[in-house]
C-alpha cells in the first residue's frame, strides 16, 4: 500500500470527430511533477477522458487539483471540483460538491484525499454546475485495483475483485458518453444552451466515436483523445470490460458472436446480503447514465468481432454515417 | 381499516425560478387543496383500504393500484371501462361530479404508486398520481422497525419516500386552456421530487408558499442509521438517481422484496435507474471516516476566502471537515448549515434533469443530511 | 437434433398504422409475397440447427436496393455460405476499403432471376427468446422493421411425459406454462421511415418516434385477430384463472420501454434468454412492469385469478397513443375467464 501523490490541471481543449468537425471541450489533464513554473504549458490541453486513474484498495491518494483556467474562454471563471463518483463513506469535504463543500477558483488548488477500500470501477468528474461541466468533458476513468493482486500465492494475475473467480488476463475501458456539438459551440462563443433541449449528435467510446475509437491509443492525429477503445486478446482469454456511462441517456451494448458475464456493478460485486452470488451472464448490457458494469468477454475464437449499441441510431457519426458507439474486438 | 378521502382537483404548482403551472391533483378533502404528489397512503399490510374518489374534473377519473390485488369498486372487482367500444378508462372510473369507492386489502408490505386509469397520457402526466407505503403487519413505529416484516433482513431506522415526476410546461398550459397538444412531442422542462424541483426539495414540509407541493424531501440521519429510501417513479421517464456519500442496498422492487426463503438477491448499487411506474426500496447508511478535530485530515484546509463556496450565493457546508463543528466561512455567502451537518447530494445523473428549465441548480435533485444528533422523530412515516 | 430451414425474402412493404399508410423494410417467408413486421417466428429446440436462406433480389417483386444480412445477436458460431453449395465459413463483420458497413456477411442486390442466396447456419444451444435483425447498416435495415425472433425451446417442451413439458427453460427452472404469448415492443418514426424509402437524405440523431408497437400493430389493432397482412400478429391474450402465463416479451425497438401489466405482479423467470432458477438456485423475482433496454428481452408469468379484462401497456403513458389520440400505440390485453 503506498501514498499516491498526484495532480491534475482543470483547463480546456477541443477534440474531433470522425467527420472532420471539431468541439471546444473543457477537462482535465495531468501535472504531476511539472514545475510550478511550466504547469501553465498545459493551459489548453484537456483531454477526453481525462486521465485515467489507478490506484490500490488500501493505497493513500492525495489528489491535488488545480484550476488552470480556460485559455479559449478567459472571461469565465468557473471554479472545478472533483468528485470520486461512488466512493463510500466519503466526507463532503473531499466530495466535490460545491454547494455543500468547496470549489477550486481559477489559479488555485485543493487537495483531495482518498483511501480506497472497494476495488471496482468508478468515475469521476467535475461537480460545478455538473451538466455543462461533464457535457464538457470533465470526466474520467477511475479504477481500484484489489489487495488480492498483491498476495504473493496470485502474483502476475488479475482480478476485478477480491474473488479468484473474478480473474482476467487482459482489461478494456469502456467509457460511454454523448457529445451534442451545440452547448459545445454555444460555450466556445460566449453564449448558452438551454439544457433541457440535449439531444446529442455523437456517440462516443473513450472519448472517440468509431472508427477512431479502434486506433492506437495516444494517436498523434488525436492529441486531446488519447484512449483506444480496441480490445484485442488471445484466444481463451478473458477480458475484463470496465463499462461506464457518463453520458445522460441509457445505453444497451452488445457484441457480435459472443456474450457477457457480469460480475460487477457500481464498483461491487452483484451479491446477495449474505453473499449470494447474482452474477450473470447476457448477451446484452443495460447501463445508465452514471452507472459502471464489470464484465467479463471470454475470447472464444479467433477473429474480429464488433462491439456495438443495440439502439443502433448512436453507431453513426451526427446520424449519418456508420461510426459512433462502435469498437472492434480482435481475437488472435 | 382506513378509509381515505381523495378529491380529484385543479391548482398551481411553483417552481423556483418563478413559474406557475395549472395542473390537477388530488386533495384530502373539499376543503383541502389539490397538492403534487397525492395524499400518501399509509397503512400497515393485513388492513382494509378503502379509498373514496370525487371527481371536480370536467372528464371521468379513476385510480389504479398497481401491485395491489383484488381491489373492488361496490364490492365488485374492477373493470375497464369502455364509451361507445371505446377504452376511456383502465378501471371504473367516477363520472364528472360523481364519487366511487375503491377498496382493496393491503396483502404485501412495499412501496406502491396509485395513479389515475383515466386518459394516462393526460392525467398522470398533469399530476393525478400519489404513493403507498404499507408497513409490514408486525411494524410498530415504537419498536424495531423493519420494511417487509421480522426475519428479512429489512431493519431501519428513518424512512423517506422520493415520488419523481416530470412536467412540460407546454403540455400544462395546452390543459388549461383546452387547445391541441401533440404528446408525442412531450418534453419536460422540469423535474420533480415530491412535486418540488430543485432547490424547494430541500425545505420543510407544508411551506406557506407552496400549498400545493406540501411535502419536503431532504432526507435527514445520523451515522450508521439505516435508513430506508423508497423511490417511486410517477413519472414516465427513467431517472438514475445518484446518490453521493455511499452505495445503497436495494431490498425490494415494485413493493416486493428481493428474497426467496433463505436466497437474498438484494444488490448494491451506486446509481439506481429509476423506470416509469415502479418502486425502489433501498437502505442507505453512511458510517463515515471517524475524522474530527480529534483526528484531524491528512490535507491542509485552504484559506477559505481563496476557495469557491456558495456559487449559488448560499452553501449547505459548515466550514469545517468535520461533524458537527462550525467555522467560519465568507461573510457574503449565506450558510444554510444549522450544527455542522454534512450534506451529500442525491440527484439524477441525467444531468439535463438537474434543470429548471435549462439552469442548474435546479430538478431532481435533493440533500442527504447527516448530524451528529437528530431527534428520533425525523424520518417517520 | 433436427435441421430447421427457414427461406427468407427481404422485401419492401407497407404497413398500416394509426390510420396510415407507412413504408417498411421487412422478412417474407415466401417469394413473391409482401413481408411481415415482425419477421416470421423461428421455432427450434435445443440443440437444432437453424439455417436461414436469405434471398435479397431473386424472385422478389419489391426489393429493398441495398445490401442486406441477418444478424443473430447472442448466438456463438454463425456460420455462412453462398447457398445452396458453397463452403460454410465463419460470419465476421464485413468492410468495404476499410469502412465496417455490416456486422455480419450480407448478399447484395442482384437480379430479378439471379438465382442467388446466403445461407446461414447455426446451432441453437440454450433455450430462450432472441433476436434476428439485419447486420448491414443496422441504424436503418432495423429502423425499417427488419427484425423478428428465434424462439428455442428446451428439448421435451412437447412431449407430455416429458419433465421439460410445457416450459420454456425445461425442468426445475420455474417455467412451467399453460398459455404462452410472445409480445414484440418497437417503435417507428415515420417521418424516418419515409425518408429512407424514397432514398432522401436523412438525419438518425432526429429519431423521434411516433408509433409504438406490440408485435408490429398499434392498439386497437393488437387485440384484433391474425390476418394475412404485413401485420400478421394480433398479440391479445386468452386465459383461464388459475393458468400460468408465460409473456415472452422482447423489446426489438431503439429506446427502452416499460410494459406495465395490467396491474397484475408477475413472476420474472429469465433475462436475455437466462434462466433465473436453475441447479437448486432460485433468483427469480416479482415485478408490476419491466423495463427493457434495446435488444432485451425477459419472460415472465402471471397467474390471474380473477375473472375480467387486464390491460397492458408502454408505461411511458405519452406512447398510449394514435395520432395524439387515447387509446392507441404500445398496448394490448389479457382477457381471463372463469374456470
Amino acid at each position: 500500500m503506498g501514498v499516491i501523490k498526484k495532480r491534475f490541471g482543470a483547463t480546456d481543449g477541443w477534440i474531433q470527430m470522425p467527420d472532420g468537425s471539431n468541439h471546444y471541450i473543457f477537462g482535465f489533464c495531468e501535472i504531476t511533477g511539472v514545475p510550478e513554473n511550466q504547469i501553465f504549458e498545459f493551459r489548453g490541453k484537456a483531454t477526453l477522458l481525462a486521465p485515467l486513474l489507478e490506484v490500490y484498495e488500501g493505497d493513500e491518494v492525495v489528489l491535488t487539483l488545480t484550476n488552470l483556467g480556460f485559455p479559449d474562454r478567459p472571461d469565465l471563471d468557473d471554479t472545478h471540483t472533483i468528485h470520486w463518483h461512488g466512493f463510500p463513506d466519503q466526507i463532503p469535504f473531499w466530495d466535490g460538491v460545491p454547494e455543500a463543500s468547496i470549489s477550486v477558483p481559477v489559479g488555485r488548488d485543493f487537495e483531495y484525499f482518498y483511501k480506497p477500500l472497494d476495488p471496482g470501477t468508478y468515475i469521476y468528474h467535475c461537480h460545478f454546475e455538473p451538466v455543462e461541466h461533464i457535457q464538457m468533458g470533465m470526466v474520467g476513468p477511475l479504477i481500484v485495483r484489489p489487495s488480492l493482486e498483491k498476495n504473493p500465492a496470485y502474483s502476475n494475475k488479475k482480478f476485478a475483485f477480491n474473488n479468484v473467480a473474478t480473474e482476467y488476463q487482459r482489461e478494456a475501458i469502456l467509457f460511454l458518453t454523448e457529445l451534442d456539438a451545440r452547448p459545445h459551440s454555444l460555450v466556445a462563443n460566449v453564449q448558452e444552451f438551454e439544457w433541457t433541449e440535449y439531444k446529442p449528435q455523437y456517440w462516443l467510446i473513450n472519448g472517440r466515436s468509431y472508427p477512431d475509437t479502434v486506433k492506437a491509443h495516444d494517436d498523434p492525429q488525436l492529441p486531446l483523445q488519447p484512449f483506444s477503445a480496441k480490445i484485442q486478446a488471445n484466444e481463451g482469454e478473458k477480458v475484463l470490460l470496465r463499462i461506464v456511462n457518463l453520458g445522460f441517456e441509457n445505453h444497451n451494448i452488445q457484441i457480435t458472436g459472443n456474450h457477457f458475464y457480469v460480475i460487477g456493478q457500481d464498483a461491487k460485486e452483484i451479491r446477495g446480503r449474505n453473499g449470494e452470488d447474482l452474477s450473470y451472464q447476457s448477451d446484452t448490457i443495460f447501463v445508465a447514465p452514471g452507472q459502471t458494469v464489470d464484465a467479463i468477454l471470454t475470447a472464444s475464437r479467433k477473429g474480429k468481432y464488433v462491439l456495438y449499441n443495440r439502439s443502433h441510431y448512436k453507431n453513426t457519426v451526427a446520424g449519418v454515417s456508420t461510426g459512433g458507439m462502435i469498437t472492434e474486438f480482435d481475437v488472435i | 381499516m382506513i378509509s381515505i378521502d381523495l378529491w380529484v382537483k385543479e391548482g398551481y404548482l411553483s417552481t423556483p425560478d418563478g413559474n406557475s403551472i395549472y395542473f390537477w391533483g388530488f386533495s384530502e378533502g373539499e376543503a383541502a387543496p389539490a397538492q403534487l404528489p397525492g395524499p400518501r397512503i399509509i397503512c400497515k399490510q393485513g388492513e382494509e383500504v378503502t379509498v373514496n374518489l370525487t371527481n371536480t374534473l370536467p372528464e371521468p377519473v379513476s385510480l389504479c393500484f398497481p401491485g395491489q390485488t383484488g381491489v373492488t369498486v361496490n364490492g365488485q372487482p374492477v373493470q375497464p371501462q369502455y364509451v361507445n367500444g371505446k377504452l376511456v378508462s383502465f378501471t371504473n372510473h367516477a363520472l364528472i361530479g360523481e364519487t366511487i369507492t375503491y377498496t382493496f386489502t393491503a396483502e404485501y408490505a412495499g412501496t406502491f404508486l396509485y395513479e389515475s386509469g383515466t386518459n394516462p397520457h393526460k392525467q398522470v402526466l398533469m399530476g393525478l398520481y400519489g404513493g403507498i407505503v404499507i408497513h409490514p403487519a408486525d411494524y410498530d413505529a415504537n419498536m424495531d422497525k423493519t420494511a417487509y416484516g421480522s426475519d428479512t433482513d429489512t431493519a431501519y431506522d428513518r424512512e423517506y419516500l422520493l415520488i419523481v415526476g416530470e412536467i412540460d410546461p407546454d403540455f400544462h398550459n395546452a390543459v388549461k386552456q383546452g387547445k391541441p397538444y401533440s404528446i408525442k412531442n412531450y418534453k419536460p422542462r422540469y423535474w420533480t421530487i415530491n412535486g418540488r424541483c430543485a432547490p424547494d426539495t430541500m425545505l420543510k414540509n407544508d411551506i406557506d408558499y407552496l400549498p400545493h407541493q406540501p411535502y419536503g424531501s431532504m432526507i435527514m440521519c445520523q451515522p450508521d442509521e439505516k435508513v430506508l429510501i423508497r423511490y417511486i417513479n410517477a413519472g414516465v421517464g427513467s431517472h438514475p438517481l445518484h446518490p453521493h456519500g455511499n452505495h445503497t442496498r436495494v431490498i425490494a422492487l415494485d413493493g416486493r422484496l428481493l428474497r426467496n426463503g433463505e436466497f437474498d438477491r438484494s444488490y448494491q448499487r451506486f446509481t439506481v435507474s429509476v423506470n416509469p411506474g415502479q418502486t425502489y426500496d433501498q437502505i442507505f447508511q453512511w458510517k463515515g471516516l471517524n475524522y474530527s478535530s480529534q483526528n484531524p485530515i491528512p490535507t491542509t484546509i485552504p484559506n477559505l476566502r481563496n476557495m469557491g463556496i456558495g456559487d449559488a450565493g448560499w452553501t449547505l457546508w459548515s466550514g469545517s471537515p468535520y461533524l458537527g463543528e462550525k467555522a467560519d466561512i465568507p461573510q457574503s455567502i449565506q450558510s444554510l448549515n444549522e450544527f455542522g451537518e454534512y450534506y451529500f447530494m442525491l440527484h439524477s445523473h441525467s444531468e439535463p434533469q438537474l434543470t429548471n428549465w435549462g439552469e442548474f441548480p435546479g430538478g431532481l435533485m435533493t440533500m442527504i443530511a447527516i448530524y451528529s444528533s437528530l431527534n428520533e422523530n425525523v424520518g417517520v412515516l | 437434433m433436427a435441421v430447421v430451414t427457414k427461406y427468407l425474402w427481404g422485401m419492401k412493404g407497407t404497413l398500416l398504422l394509426t390510420g396510415r399508410s407507412i413504408p417498411f423494410w421487412g422478412f417474407s417467408p415466401v417469394f413473391f409475397s409482401v413481408p411481415q413486421l415482425p419477421a416470421p417466428q423461428i421455432e427450434a429446440k435445443t440443440g437444432d440447427t437453424v439455417r436461414i436462406v436469405l434471398f435479397n433480389s431473386f424472385l422478389n417483386p419489391s426489393p429493398i436496393g441495398e445490401s442486406i444480412s441477418i444478424l443473430f445477436p447472442g448466438q456463438p458460431d454463425v456460420m455462412v455460405r453462398e447457398w445452396p453449395s458453397g463452403n460454410f465459413i465463419f460470419t465476421e463483420p464485413q468492410y468495404s476499403d476499410g469502412q465496417l458497413y455490416s456486422l455480419t456477411n450480407d448478399i447484395a442486390t442482384g437480379g430479378f432471376a439471379e438465382l442467388k442466396a446466403l445461407e446461414y447456419s447455426l446451432i441453437v444451444n440454450k433455450p430462450g427468446v432472441y433476436l434476428y435483425e439485419s447486420g448491414t447498416r443496422s441504424e436503418r435495415q432495423i429502423l425499417m422493421g427488419m427484425y423478428g425472433v428465434i424462439v428455442v425451446r428446451p428439448e421435451g417442451y412437447d412431449i407430455p411425459a416429458h419433465p421439460d413439458f410445457k416450459t420454456a427453460y425445461g425442468a426445475g427452472t420455474m417455467s412451467e406454462y399453460d398459455r404462452e404469448n410472445i409480445l414484440i415492443l418497437s417503435e417507428i418514426d415515420s417521418n424516418l421511415n419515409n425518408q429512407i424509402d424514397h432514398g432522401d437524405d436523412y438525419d438518425m440523431s432526429t429519431y423521434h418516434p411516433d408509433c409504438w408497437l406490440v408485435n408490429g400493430r398499434t392498439f386497437p389493432a393488437t387485440v384484433e385477430e391474425p390476418d394475412q397482412s404485413s401485420q400478421p400478429m394480433g398479440s391479445i391474450i386468452r386465459c383461464n384463472t388459475g393458468d400460468k402465463v408465460l409473456l415472452r416479451i422482447v423489446n426489438a425497438g431503439f429506446n427502452a420501454h416499460t410494459l406495465q401489466l395490467g396491474g397484475l405482479v408477475a413472476q420474472l423467470i429469465a433475462e436475455d434468454g437466462v434462466p433465473l432458477v436453475h441447479t437448486g438456485t432460485d433468483k427469480s423475482y416479482q415485478k408490476t412492469s419491466v423495463t427493457l433496454g434495446a435488444g432485451q428481452r425477459v419472460d415472465l408469468i402471471i397467474t390471474p385469478t380473477i375473472p375480467g379484462e387486464y390491460y397492458l401497456f408502454d408505461r411511458e403513458y405519452h406512447h398510449l397513443v394514435n395520432n395524439d389520440e387515447f387509446p392507441g400505440g404500445m398496448m394490448t390485453k389479457l382477457e381471463v375467464a372463469a374456470t
